[in-house]
């Protein structure tokens, strides 16, 4: 279970694994020390700073990364939620039209 | 001030709330290198957040009111305010004026004051030091 695993492109074993990982824990541990604690939990000392205004409801937040492509392609995002009724019917009625279509172009357009 | 006490660098956070930017210049101007604040560790930051002092410049608007608190609230503790100038430590100019809420301590507690139309930038590091020795006396409390 922890040997060492040799190949042409290098090793890899368990347990260097698992030191790397908690060098890494180690170190973020160290660099978040360095923060600020003076914030007061419950207070607007936990609220982000928006030039001393009161930061709008439904901002796009840092954790969003996706937004761009949902803003931009909200049409066609859209019309595929639309398709996904949740209803196992409906996935079978489109499975079966797509085989028709495949198949329509494999009989139509032929073979080799 | 001993060596001891700074055990770590003095970051102040820059608010105006209606000043007419003579202060603020003078402020820019202790940042210079002829001044200097920055190598005593004292720089200016982008958010009150950070800060460890708040320092107001001018005579609070209306509009600014409420701004200036939420600022205020948002500083971590412990924390000092500096008022800066004339208009903001009494309204100077603008006293009685149909759209001013006060000087700044009407609005928020003020630690230092520095006077002057506008103040010189060493009246404003000798307020800047006077803060650092009250927030080293208020981190030992």
């Amino acid at each position: 279970m922890t040997g060492l695993l040799v190949t042409s492109s290098g090793y890899w074993h368990p347990l260097a694994w698992l030191a790397v990982m908690a060098s890494a824990v180690i170190l973020a541990l160290i660099i978040r020390s360095f923060g600020n604690n003076r914030f007061r939990k419950g207070t607007d000392q936990q609220v982000p700073f928006y030039s001393g205004n009161r930061a709008p409801e439904g901002r796009i937040k840092s954790s969003n990364l996706y937004w761009g492509f949902f803003t931009a392609m909200e049409k066609y995002f859209r019309w595929l939620r639309r398709l996904h009724t949740g209803i196992v019917n409906d996935y079978v009625y489109w499975f079966v039209l797509v085989m028709v279509i495949m198949l329509a172009a494999v009989m139509l357009g032929g073979g080799p | 001030m001993k060596a001891k006490a700074l055990n770590r660098s003095l970051w102040v956070f820059h608010v105006n709330t209606g000043s007419c930017n003579g202060c603020d210049i003078e402020i820019v101007a202790a940042m210079t290198p002829r001044y200097d604040l920055e190598r005593f560790g004292i720089k200016l930051v982008g958010s009150p957040r950070h800060a460890d002092v708040l320092l107001v410049t001018g005579p609070v608007t209306r509009d600014m009111k409420k701004k200036l608190k939420l600022i205020y609230d948002q500083t971590p503790d412990p924390k000092v305010v500096m008022s800066v100038g004339n208009c903001g430590n009494s309204t100077g100019v603008f006293y009685e004026s149909y759209n001013i809420e006060g000087p700044i301590d009407r609005i928020v507690p003020v630690d230092i004051y520095v006077a002057g139309c506008p103040p010189r930038p060493e009246a404003i590091i000798d307020g800047v030091v006077k803060a650092w020795k009250k927030l080293e006396e208020m981190k030992k409390k």
